[in-house]
């Protein structure tokens, strides 16, 4: 379970400083499918890199299991992201010098060290086929269009087999047919127990949601729905 | 050696190569120093302190390279740090590669050196330097070696959400 209690998180743009969350309280129960809503700029992306631990919020707290995220080291939050986390950032960030398949390596080695690679191989074949992606394999991310990388981010997030999903604007760049996969991929995971949070523009991925909060100008205004 | 560890080597490749090339080129001038002043070839001292101030400025410009290298894997750093490696834990893969480019290239500056020395000194002067010789490499691999740890650390300082905005 990931509780999230009275976050404000502030950042300086230039010379301004920008209060991005400013007081989010919220939970996220084991096996949840979870999406955040919200115009350009609420503030959504930001908390979910504090949830990921890769931003420390300015007051509050953030504990997933037992760990307050703000109180641990930064080594202890990257073993928690490793062992917790398949995370999938705005930009589909991908390490550019590596291949698609060596971005996949990186990232299922980080959760499955000592673990015998035939895992690694048999994931990876069953995401690619699920995503449609065995061409992109042994491609630079940075010669991929927008749709493709960001399917290479999804199965990077995918391929740990960690318990919780983070996904920000995960369907972005892709076109129908390729956000059907996803939908679908999030639903089978989730039914699987996987803990989804996603943050997203696109209501028809929201929907699939079994809570949607909706985030506006740092501030979550509104639960939409719950089932 | 990790298959992590030898993806990282793979793909850097073009970065290390050309320190690889600076580091040959600094462990060639270092060993010309040593022997020019053990040999007595340096006839005065104007000449002598020329050529040790051009391998420092060189070495300082090693540095420099050093410094642009490792801050072009800020964005990578951060993307691993992202993925759950620790900020010690990809460090010292980045660490390791600097170790094998700096061990590596000071080795071939000695070989291209001796061979150098081989050729166009008859004399073969360099059996008669002493053991101390090779205490200046140990000097230039500890000081390349401890500038590209500080750069690292200096590179990598920032929150992994920072990091990873720093996209080339």
């Amino acid at each position: 379970m990931i509780r999230i209690n009275d976050v404000q998180i502030s950042y300086k743009d230039k010379n301004d400083i920008v209060n991005a969350v400013k007081g989010v309280s919220f939970d996220i129960n084991e096996g949840e499918y979870l999406a955040l809503i919200g115009p350009a700029g609420s503030g959504k992306s930001t908390l979910l890199a504090a949830i990921a631990g890769m931003l420390i919020p300015d007051k509050g707290d953030i504990v997933i299991n037992k760990y307050k995220l703000k109180k641990i080291s930064r080594t202890k939050r990257a073993l928690v992201r490793a062992r917790q986390y398949g995370i999938i950032l705005q930009f589909s960030e991908m390490v550019n010098r590596f291949t698609v398949a060596e971005n996949l390596y990186f990232s299922w080695y980080a959760a499955n060290r000592g673990v015998s690679e035939t895992d690694f191989h048999d994931r990876l074949n069953r995401l690619t086929d699920r995503l449609d992606m065995k061409n992109l394999l042994d491609s630079f991310p940075a010669k991929l269009s927008g749709g493709q990388m960001q399917k290479a981010a999804i199965a990077r997030a995918f391929i740990k087999n960690s318990p919780i999903i983070l996904a920000d604007e995960p369907s972005g760049d892709l076109d129908p047919a390729n956000i059907e996969k996803v939908k679908e991929l999030f639903l089978e995971e989730n039914a699987e127990g996987k803990t989804i949070f996603l943050v997203t523009h696109d209501m028809k991925l929201a929907f699939d949601a079994k809570t949607i909060y909706e985030m506006k100008d740092g501030r979550l205004c509104d639960l939409i729905k719950h089932d | 050696m990790s298959k992590v560890l030898l993806i990282l080597i793979n793909r850097t490749k073009l970065n290390s190569f050309f320190l690889l090339l600076l580091y040959i080129t600094a462990a060639f001038q270092l060993s010309l120093y040593y022997f020019f002043k053990v040999s007595g070839d340096y006839h005065n001292i104007l000449l002598e302190t020329g050529h040790l101030t051009a391998i420092i400025g060189f070495f300082i410009g090693i540095a420099g390279v050093q410094f642009i290298i490792t801050k072009t894997h800020a964005y990578d750093m951060g993307n691993l740090e992202m993925l759950g490696y620790s900020r010690p834990a990809y460090m010292i893969y980045y660490i390791a590669v600097s170790f094998i480019l700096i061990i590596v290239g000071t080795l071939f500056g000695l070989l291209a050196f001796y061979i150098f020395e081989n050729i166009f000194n008859s004399q073969n002067t360099i059996s008669k330097i002493d053991f101390s010789y090779f205490k200046i490499f140990k000097n230039m691999l500890l000081l390349f070696l401890t500038a590209s740890t500080l750069f690292y650390l200096f590179h990598s300082r920032k929150d992994p959400m920072l990091l990873v905005k720093e996209r080339q």
